[in-house]
């Protein structure tokens, strides 16, 4: 049984479809991660996930039963952390406390704020009866992750949790989600940008793009802007100047996003060594790291700002001498590149 | 132009020595104020909810109106209050012209687009984020009506203090529909322009400085609670 | 939530507090009459005078309310008040023609005067009114008009109609201020032109002045000058609902021995201010 089943959900804002997800599930006791540019949908499927908004069509279903945002009790099973960490305008002690005085759950009230609020890192005797003006943006942060976690949910969506807080708080709020989940068993949807951190800790990564889910997996997407060139190939220039090149593009690419598979990626470190049908562009390798869900060894590769994953061989990586900072090679078959059309709605 | 010295020292005379006909003007001021701003207030504050967190068809126009209507004039409203309460007016068997609620009918008017209009922008303000804030927090419909006109409770009750201070120091309602009467409706502003006519300009000044103490003692008031 | 009630309680209750004694009592009460006046009789202090001994001769409430004369012609029209007492003949005579008054009763007179700069510009020191105003006129010399259709303004229009002159509008010499007589002459000084005012508020100009006022009295004494107050009932054929006994015992008393000595010692600044001429 999944947890959430999506079923031709559509959702329009000021008469523009921003999602439209024909089929798509969320397994119970998962980890589900959501990326992808800004504007993509994925605070408008979280809001969907969260209950807080009404899909404009289509339905969703919690544990195969239809929904409704204001029938039951389901946003008392699933909360939402949005992006901007809305304080209400009281102390922090009444913020955390807030959702439990909805439910009506007074019992140990003082004592589970100050758990939930060490959870995150806060000192309950010296941030508890602060008032909401007086926090950091990354306290206000993690007080907003607080009075989420004091309602101990079965779902929680997290809503770029580490997005522009300072980098203690981050380490604190992924702490405080990994508890939630290999502790108490929560679920969690997380958007995010810190494609690092879903890649460490998500069962599955989604990409979204233009309101879409592009499909499950690590796959290095490059958003354009594309420029035609010839009758079906495509260029983007990357922030460095060098050129990506892709074939099979759609007549009009400016607006749309192409792909390419780790397995279709070759790192060398010598420009010889590069197969001759191959096209390659220069760049550095930033990260090698242990993927903890299936045990490979994933590389990336920063060239021109945009990042490219790939899963090495352990053993080339090894005997070649691969070593974060090594400048690198990275073929790639031109045809090999998937595109993900936007389509040009009226 | 030394009877802006003189309305001082009146004015304090006046309040320390508990002058009948001054106090006679404050009651009816307040008596007429604190009508017309509960009124608007009951009226006002569930209507600009409604206009600043429903999205609806004609919401624009709806908002343009009541903006629109801020600045009714003052002797505009009176002059149409008299019209309806004048003995020859629909509701001249109501007897209430000339009297204080006639008054607070006036005020009502003057009060009501600037409640709405400000609470409105209020809830507005912060709609955005509050409602996913609150809807997440596990609220339902009543909670996240509570929860956000708490939230803008500080722009509500500037809301109110803006339009309290446009109903006190208002003259022509209280001088169209009240008349301007010696013990019953000689609010503080008409005794002033009363005071004025007559060439009493230090008198007009120190009712003029009254009326800013009472002023004061309402904003220090609601500022004590609003710390709470 | 708590406290905001808490804001909101103190101001219902306390409109709920003070609402109640003003409702039902201001209906229907027989001993309560209510007089639309003109500014002047209020503003020097005449009807705060009288009031006391009206009030222990006939056992009623007097209240009123001070307007301009067109405005308390119109509130008597509209049923609005149940006494007149006003200082516009021609307007008065008028409203009682077309019955919404009855029983004019002639109390008292004061009368206007023109002052003006020494200076005298136009040279009327000691003209009569006429005169006066033809050489204004020709001189081109300021003048301040009320121009709020007040008993003063409509005395002001009906002289220069009797001058034999087009009433002046829109010429740069004729300012029409459009407030009350004070305000008024406090303009015409400012700006060193002639006004015609009541003899009573001019009284009360110069003592503001410590007595020696920049403007002085040019014409006086011209029996068109006169300005002539009378009370007036508001017809009950045409408002059922008015007062008409009580407005009938203040205009008796008004009219009477008592009232009528009163208004003869009724003294401002120390200047005797209204002729009582009731018998006349």
């Amino acid at each position: 049984m999944s947890l959430y089943r999506l079923e031709n959900i559509e959702q329009r804002y000021g008469g523009k479809t921003v999602l439209s997800i024909p089929d798509w599930s969320v397994a119970e006791g998962t980890i589900t991660g959501l990326c992808g540019p800004n504007g993509s949908g994925k605070s408008t499927l979280l809001r969907l996930l969260g209950f807080t908004d009404s899909p404009a069509r289509g339905r969703i279903f919690f544990r195969d039963r239809a929904t409704d945002i204001y029938a039951g009790n389901l946003r008392k099973k699933a909360t939402l952390l949005p992006q901007e960490s809305y304080l209400l305008k009281r102390t922090v002690y009444r913020n955390i406390a807030y959702g439990l005085r909805i439910r009506g759950e007074k019992k140990n009230q003082r004592q589970r704020v100050a758990q939930a609020l060490s959870l995150v890192g806060l000192d309950a005797e010296s941030f508890a009866e602060r008032p909401w003006y007086a926090l950091s943006g990354g306290e206000a942060r993690r007080a907003a992750m607080a009075a989420r976690l004091v309602l101990n949910p079965e779902v929680l969506l997290l809503d770029e949790p580490t997005a522009g807080v300072d980098a203690q708080s981050a380490q604190m709020m992924k702490q405080a989600a990994a508890d939630a989940h290999f502790k108490n068993g929560v679920t969690l949807v997380i958007a995010s940008h810190d494609l690092q951190w879903l890649e460490d800790i998500c069962t599955d990564i989604f990409y979204m793009f233009d309101g879409k889910l592009l499909g499950k997996g690590t796959r290095t997407f490059i958003f354009g802007p594309w420029e035609k060139t010839g009758d079906n190939g495509a260029l983007c220039r990357l922030a460095d100047g060098q050129v990506f090149l892709a074939e099979n593009a759609p007549k009009d690419p400016a607006g749309a996003a192409a792909a390419i598979e780790p397995e279709e990626l070759s790192l060398h470190l010598e420009k010889q060594d590069i197969p001759p049908e191959k096209t390659a562009v220069k760049g550095i390798l930033v990260r090698l790291a242990l993927e903890k869900h299936s045990g490979r060894l994933r590389a990336s590769i920063s060239a021109g700002h945009t990042e490219f994953i790939v899963y090495p061989d352990p053993k080339s990586i090894h005997r070649k001498g691969f070593l974060p900072g090594s400048p690198v090679w990275l073929a790639y078959t031109p045809q090999k590149v998937k595109w993900f059309g936007k389509e040009r709605r009226p | 132009m030394d009877f802006i010295l003189q309305g001082l020292t009146e004015a304090f005379r006046l309040l320390l020595a508990g002058d009948e006909e001054t106090f006679s003007a404050v009651a009816a001021t307040l008596k007429v104020s604190c009508l017309s701003m509960a009124a608007s207030l009951a009226l006002g504050l569930p209507l600009g909810f409604l206009l600043g967190y429903l999205r609806f068809p004609g919401r624009r126009k709806i908002r343009m109106v009541v903006d629109t209507l801020l600045s009714l004039p003052t002797v505009f409203i009176g002059l149409m209050v008299y019209a309806f309460v004048s003995s020859r007016g629909p509701l001249g068997e109501m007897n209430l012209l000339f009297t204080l609620p006639g008054i607070a009918i006036g005020q009502t008017i003057l009060a009501l687009p600037i409640v709405i209009a400000l609470s409105a922008t209020a809830v507005e303000s912060l709609e955005a984020g509050l409602r996913t804030t609150l809807l997440s927090l596990g609220a339902g419909k009543y909670r996240l009506m509570t929860g956000i006109m708490w939230e803008a409770r500080h722009a509500i009750l500037a809301a109110a203090l803006t339009a309290y201070g446009r109903v006190m120091t208002e003259v022509g309602i209280s001088m169209m529909v009240g008349g301007n009467i010696k013990w019953h409706t000689r609010t503080i502003t008409t005794a002033i322009a009363l005071e004025t006519a007559k060439g009493k300009f230090a008198m007009g000044i120190a009712l003029g400085l009254v009326l800013l103490m009472i002023a004061f003692a309402v904003n220090a008031g609601v500022s004590f609670l609003r710390r709470k | 939530m708590k406290s905001f009630i808490r804001f909101l309680m103190p101001m219902v209750l306390a409109a709920a507090i003070s609402a109640v004694p003003c409702l039902p009592a201001a209906a229907g009460d027989n001993a309560r009459l209510l007089m639309a006046t003109t500014t002047s009789t209020d503003n020097t202090g005449l009807l705060e005078y009288l009031e006391p001994y009206f009030e222990e001769a006939a056992g009623i409430d007097l209240r009123w309310t001070a307007t301009g004369t067109g405005k308390a012609l119109e509130l008597g029209r509209n049923c609005d008040a149940d006494v007149l007492l006003v200082h516009a003949p021609p307007a008065e005579k008028e409203f009682v023609k077309n019955g919404y008054g009855k029983n004019r009763t002639q109390i008292m007179y004061n009368d206007f005067v023109i002052i003006g700069p020494k200076s005298d510009p136009a040279g009327i020191k000691g003209k009569s009114v006429l005169g006066t105003l033809s050489a204004i006129k020709e001189k081109g010399a300021k003048f301040v008009s009320r121009g709020d259709d007040s008993g003063t303004h409509k005395k002001e229009l009906s002289l220069w109609e009797k001058a034999g002159l087009q009433v002046p509008e829109k010429q740069n010499w004729y300012i029409q201020t459009g407030q009350g007589m004070l305000p008024s002459i406090n303009i015409a000084e400012e700006r060193s032109t002639y006004i015609m005012t009541d003899r009573g508020t001019y009284i009360k100009y110069a003592h503001e002045r410590g007595g020696n006022p920049p403007l002085e009295i040019m014409v006086e004494g011209d029996p068109v000058l006169r300005n002539q107050y009378s009370v007036i009932q508001v017809n009950p054929e045409n408002c059922p609902n008015v007062n008409a006994e009580a407005a009938r015992k203040f205009s008796r008393w008004m009219a009477g021995q008592q009232a009528q000595d009163l208004i003869g010692e009724f003294k401002l600044m120390g200047k005797t201010l209204f002729i009582p001429n009731a018998r006349q």
